[in-house]
């Protein structure tokens, strides 16, 4: 992942520019119930959310060669000072932003005005260009028990449940969690981290830090919603794992475990 | 690049459709999507048929604005990819943020659309943009949908002085040092850009190259009527005295940057070819140079 600096270009200070809205991204792992949690926020007068749109990794998403494709495009256009886009200057963030401002238009056409809440798990992995793209956008980054979010993969078909298929879970698990941790770090004002655990046991709290963060109206109804959907969210499938999964899975995981806080106890 | 259409959607313009990219479709009101968008201009061709001399002589008019070609959006928007990604959101199991919200692939289109205009409009400063890249002729059915308001000028030139140009242009293309491509290349373009200017009579104009320069004034006229704007004298003054963009008197690719004396070009470059141009010439342009009149 790499920051780029916002260079604002004089072109643009004397233009009237549209102004982008401020959505709200949650990103998770897959299995972290964060479509349950957008839905929880949207129980608030100021937002809304619908189905996840799986649409921004077409764009940002990687190339064959790895490269976001975004920015590789747009490296590519900027690779003579002739060029449009260098002649007039448009930087990388700039560029981005306009990408994102006809999906923002979208998608506000829909919530008649609200704040939009989006929660595709792929949004995780391209979280930086998400910044350039919606430059008032807020996330908020859940964090579950690694095991859990296992454990409801291979449930869910997400891989098979096989030897192979609980180390590519794993692998999944650590990779979101790892790129969640750096996006974080390089946008420490625009990222929430939130426990899965903790909105399931303290609805009503992390409610309210939540929307203080979002800058919301009022938590109540969220933090009723959250409750409401407590017992659904909570499931510890990984009680059945055998000896030999266990110690599978803190072969792969459990560094990660413990840099996230979560205790390796099986009971 | 248009394909055929496809079935009519179930609940109006904006229902979801699979399968192939869809076609604009006839001319039919403005969705609420669609209104109050930016009014610029696509000058589309095939390279080295004058769309640029066309966009700077259309900048010369003060409420017109040009840069170089974007060709950008080529690359991010082209038919395939815009359309991709919209058949991969909608073909999901659950069917996703826009099937559940019933956002068709025009209204998908004209939202990608919009930051484009903005971008155009941050730098254009109030004034109506020009963009002319060849290229775009290739995606003007996905351009129309983007931008549902946007005009598009084809410009046409005579196919033999569009191979004598590509041939002595520099470039690094395909088209520029193989003479059967660059016919090939021509046709192509002329048959794409004509074809979706018959489709959206009311959005494109055919220019031709050879009229517009014989008869500077009246064809000005003509242009700047369709785009709803007076003529400019100004438009008329830039293409009799400066040669944009002439691949004539190159000596590096980079002097096809340089204005040139507009009488300096030879006027029949394609008599200096060998009977064997001539015929694949004739073999693989002739039905086009038929249509246009051109022989």
């Amino acid at each position: 992942m790499v920051k780029l600096e916002t260079a604002a270009s004089s072109a643009q200070d004397e233009v009237v520019r549209a102004e982008p809205s401020k959505p709200v991204f949650i990103l998770a792992a897959p299995c972290s119930d964060a479509p349950v949690l957008a839905t929880c926020l949207s129980a608030s007068k100021d937002f809304w959310a619908s189905s996840e749109s799986h649409l921004f990794y077409s764009f940002a998403g990687p190339d064959e060669s790895g490269q976001a494709k975004l920015y590789a495009m747009f490296q590519g256009a900027t690779t003579d000072e002739s060029f449009w886009l260098s002649r007039n200057r448009v930087v990388y963030p700039e560029f981005a932003s306009f990408v994102g401002l006809g999906l923002d238009q979208m998608f506000l056409s829909r919530s008649n005005g609200k704040r939009w809440v989006e929660a595709s798990t792929e949004n995780l992995l391209i979280a930086p260009d998400l910044t350039y793209m919606f430059p008032k956008a807020r996330f908020l980054n859940v964090l579950r028990d690694g095991r859990d979010v296992v454990a409801l993969m291979l449930r869910n078909g997400q891989h098979p449940d096989t030897d192979e298929g609980f180390d590519a879970a794993c692998e999944t698990w650590n990779v979101y969690i790892q790129r969640g941790l750096e996006f974080q770090e390089m946008f420490p004002n625009k990222v929430l981290e939130v426990r899965h655990e903790q909105l399931l046991h303290n609805p009503e709290s992390q409610a309210r830090w939540v929307m203080d963060f979002l800058e919301g109206a009022d938590a109540t109804d969220v933090g009723s919603h959250l409750a409401s959907l407590g017992q659904e969210m909570e499931e510890r499938l990984w009680l059945e794992w055998s000896t030999a999964r266990r110690e599978r899975f803190v072969t792969l995981c459990g560094t990660r475990m413990n840099e996230v806080g979560y205790a390796l106890d099986w009971y | 690049m248009t394909t055929k259409q496809t079935p009519a959607p179930t609940t109006g313009q904006n229902a979801p459709v699979a399968g192939a990219a869809p076609t604009a479709g006839p001319q039919t009101p403005p969705a609420p999507h669609e209104e109050g968008r930016s009014q610029g201009v696509f000058v589309i061709g095939c390279p080295r048929s004058g769309t640029s001399v066309l966009s700077w002589c259309l900048a010369a008019h003060p409420n017109f604005w040009t840069s170089a070609e974007s060709d950008y959006l080529l690359d991010l928007f082209g038919s395939v990819d815009l359309h991709s990604a919209y058949k991969r959101a909608i073909s999901r199991p659950d069917g996703g943020w826009l099937e559940k919200n019933k956002v068709g692939y025009r209204e998908f289109a004209s939202a990608m659309g919009r930051g484009v205009e903005h971008l155009y409009e941050s730098r254009s400063r109030g004034k109506r943009w020009v963009d002319s890249t060849p290229g775009y002729t290739l995606m003007a059915e996905t351009l129309s949908m983007m931008c549902p308001q946007a005009k598009f000028l084809h410009i046409v030139r005579d196919g033999r002085s569009v191979v004598c140009s590509m041939l002595k242009s520099g470039f690094n293309t395909d088209w520029s040092d193989d003479f059967k491509t660059a016919c090939h290349t021509w046709v192509r373009y002329v048959t794409l850009g004509r074809k979706f200017a018959a489709a959206h009579p009311d959005r494109a104009l055919e220019v031709a190259y050879e009229s517009l320069t014989a008869e500077p004034e009246r064809r000005f006229e003509e242009v700047f009527a369709f785009l709803g704007e007076q003529s400019s004298p100004k438009a008329v003054e830039l293409l009799t005295t400066k040669r944009i963009n002439s691949s004539y008197g190159n000596v590096k690719a980079d002097d096809v940057r340089k204005a040139k004396d507009p009488s300096a070009a030879p006027k029949r470059p394609w008599e200096d070819w060998s009977a064997k141009q001539t015929d694949a010439f004739n073999k693989i342009a002739g039905p086009t140079m038929s249509e246009l009149g051109l022989v």
